[in-house]
This record gives C-alpha cells, sequence and structure tokens, in this order.
C-alpha cells in the first residue's frame, strides 16, 4: 500500500456495506409502504363500491325523472324494484357522464345485470352493461347485489355486479 | 531521540490502522489532507442522500395519516346520515368531528343536498361519497353535531 491510500479499502468496504443496508432499507420501507397504501385504497374502495351499489339499488335518483343532461345523482329503484327504462337509460349513458353521476370519479368502474343462471341482461337487443373493463394492472374490488328489473308488467331477477378499479 | 526516530520510521512505511486517520503528522501533510477531504466530502454525500431519503419517506408517510384521518371523517359522517336516513322520523344522535386531521392540517368537510353527496377538501385534495338520501337542510360544522331525522328531513344541531 502507498502512501497515497490510506485505509482506502477499508474504507470503501464500509461504504459499500454501509450503502447496502441503506438500499436494501430503502426497498423494504417503500414495499411497506405501497403496501399499507394499497390496503388502505382497498378499504375504502369497498366503501365506495357499496355505497354506490346501495345508491343505484336504493335510491330513484335526482331528479326522480333524471336523464343524461339534467342527472345530479344516479339512482335506477321505483317502489323497491328496479325500473327497467332507468336501467336502459343508465347502460347508454357516457361513461364520463356515469360516473360523474355516482360521485366516484377517482375511480374507474364496470356495472354488469345478470340474469340469476350468469349470462348478461339483455333488453331490446343491448347488453345491461355500463363501464370499462379493469386493466392487467389494476387494483380490484368487486361487490353484487340481487335485485328485481320492473317494467311494469314482469318482474326479473337479477344479480348487479359492480366491479370498482384504479390503475396501479 | 533515537527511540523517538525508529517509532516514526516505523509508523511512517508499515502500520496502517485506523489510528492513522487522524494522525496526520506522519504523512506528507499536503496529499493527506486532500484525502482525508476526499473522504469526507463522500461521507458527507452519502449523509445527505440518506437524510433526503428519510425526509422524504417522513413525508410520505405524514400524508397518508392525514390522508386515512381524513377519509375516516368523511366515512364516519356518510355513515351517521345514512344511518338517520334508515332509522327514519325521531331518530337523533350526536357526534363529534376535529378541529383538524392529524399534524394539524386543516380540513373542510361540506354536504351538497342538490348533488346527494358530501365532500371533504384538504390538502388540495378533495374526496367525495353519494349520500343516500338529499334531504338534508342545515350545514353541518366541526365540534358537536346533533344528527336528526324529523318526518325524512335530516337536520344539524
Amino acid at each position: 500500500m502507498s502512501k497515497g491510500q490510506i485505509l482506502a479499502g477499508d474504507f470503501l468496504l464500509s461504504m459499500t456495506i454501509f450503502l447496502i443496508v441503506l438500499g436494501i432499507s430503502m426497498v423494504m420501507f417503500n414495499y411497506v409502504s405501497i403496501q399499507v397504501r394499497n390496503d388502505q385504497e382497498e378499504n375504502f374502495m369497498h366503501i365506495v363500491a357499496i355505497t354506490t351499489a346501495d345508491l343505484l339499488i336504493k335510491t330513484e335518483g335526482s331528479p326522480p325523472d333524471w336523464n343524461e343532461n339534467n342527472v345530479k345523482s344516479l339512482g335506477l329503484a321505483s317502489n323497491d324494484f328496479l325500473n327497467q327504462s332507468k336501467v336502459v337509460k343508465f347502460v347508454n349513458m357516457s361513461y364520463e357522464n356515469g360516473r360523474n353521476a355516482m360521485k366516484i370519479n377517482q375511480y374507474d368502474v364496470l356495472i354488469t345485470f345478470n340474469y340469476i343462471n350468469g349470462t348478461v341482461v339483455n333488453i331490446n337487443g343491448s347488453n345491461m352493461t355500463f363501464g370499462l373493463d379493469p386493466v392487467t394492472e389494476s387494483q380490484v374490488v368487486k361487490i353484487q347485489r340481487s335485485a328485481l328489473i320492473s317494467n311494469g308488467e314482469n318482474r326479473i331477477p337479477v344479480v348487479m355486479t359492480l366491479v370498482l378499479w384504479r390503475r396501479l | 531521540m533515537p527511540k523517538r526516530k525508529i517509532i516514526r520510521q516505523k509508523n511512517s512505511e508499515k502500520t496502517y490502522t485506523s489510528y492513522n486517520l487522524f494522525v496526520f503528522s506522519f504523512y506528507p501533510k499536503g496529499q493527506v489532507s486532500m484525502e482525508i477531504l476526499s473522504y469526507y466530502i463522500i461521507l458527507f454525500g452519502v449523509f445527505l442522500v440518506t437524510l433526503i431519503l428519510v425526509v422524504s419517506n417522513q413525508r410520505a408517510l405524514e400524508e397518508e395519516k392525514i390522508n386515512m384521518d381524513a377519509r375516516r371523517i368523511l366515512i364516519a359522517t356518510k355513515n351517521e346520515i345514512d344511518i338517520a336516513t334508515n332509522v327514519g322520523d325521531g331518530y337523533s344522535h350526536s357526534f363529534f368531528l376535529p378541529e383538524v386531521l392529524q399534524g394539524s392540517r386543516d380540513y373542510n368537510i361540506s354536504i351538497s343536498a342538490e348533488d346527494q353527496e358530501i365532500r371533504i377538501v384538504y390538502n388540495e385534495r378533495n374526496v367525495t361519497l353519494p349520500l343516500l338520501t338529499s334531504n338534508i337542510t342545515s350545514t353541518i360544522k366541526k365540534g358537536n353535531n346533533v344528527i336528526k331525522n324529523s318526518k325524512g328531513m335530516i337536520t344539524f344541531e
């Protein structure tokens, strides 16, 4: 060892070990932070999903005879049943307007009405589906609600599936 | 005197311990001070990077705590309104809204009967949740609130 290398080996070794430990600590900390954040977000998404499903199933909407241009709050119910004409109006709404009316701007959503046997409800040739399919890298919350769609004459038992998701 | 000379010669040419880092007098002064200076600069750089990482992580944690606190308040208030709506006429219950969020951050919570939503605004962020009723008259305030359902109309006192 020459005079120009005072303990350079020791110094570099200790510095390398320190940086490795620091790097691993930071990676672990970030991983835990992301996990905690995702868990919190998922809990909140569950609450938003339940609230949105309640809103659609239990309320008439605001105004009660809403349409895409004047809707303030979405609701599909009329007299304890899902109103078929409101369901049709809802699935034909633009995605952004529907999402705004459900107050879920921060998330994406897919809402599907299925018969009890699992096939998608089809009314007048249109599938009763609203929204976007989740992308691969996304956090997803899914809930289902049973209801009856009424058109005044018939009542069709359906399962409404609400998938709330956000890109990761 | 001869004995001292031998020790100095030995230290300067053969022996290298951590003690030598701080015993500059055995080496040519200009060379040693430049090397020590470069080590200190590297150490200071590492210290700065560590400090920045720790502070940024701490800030992220604080933001997350505030976020969680705001959402907790929003959900609790929404639940109070939903319960009052579902129970019906004659319901009354008192609840408390804190003056500030964690870290003494200010926030604003409001209910829009027209849009049938409850909104909390904090740190230039806002989060909304839909409500099951639009029959809400008075405004919610920080501190003690008494929520009542009078014939389907939700009020706060």
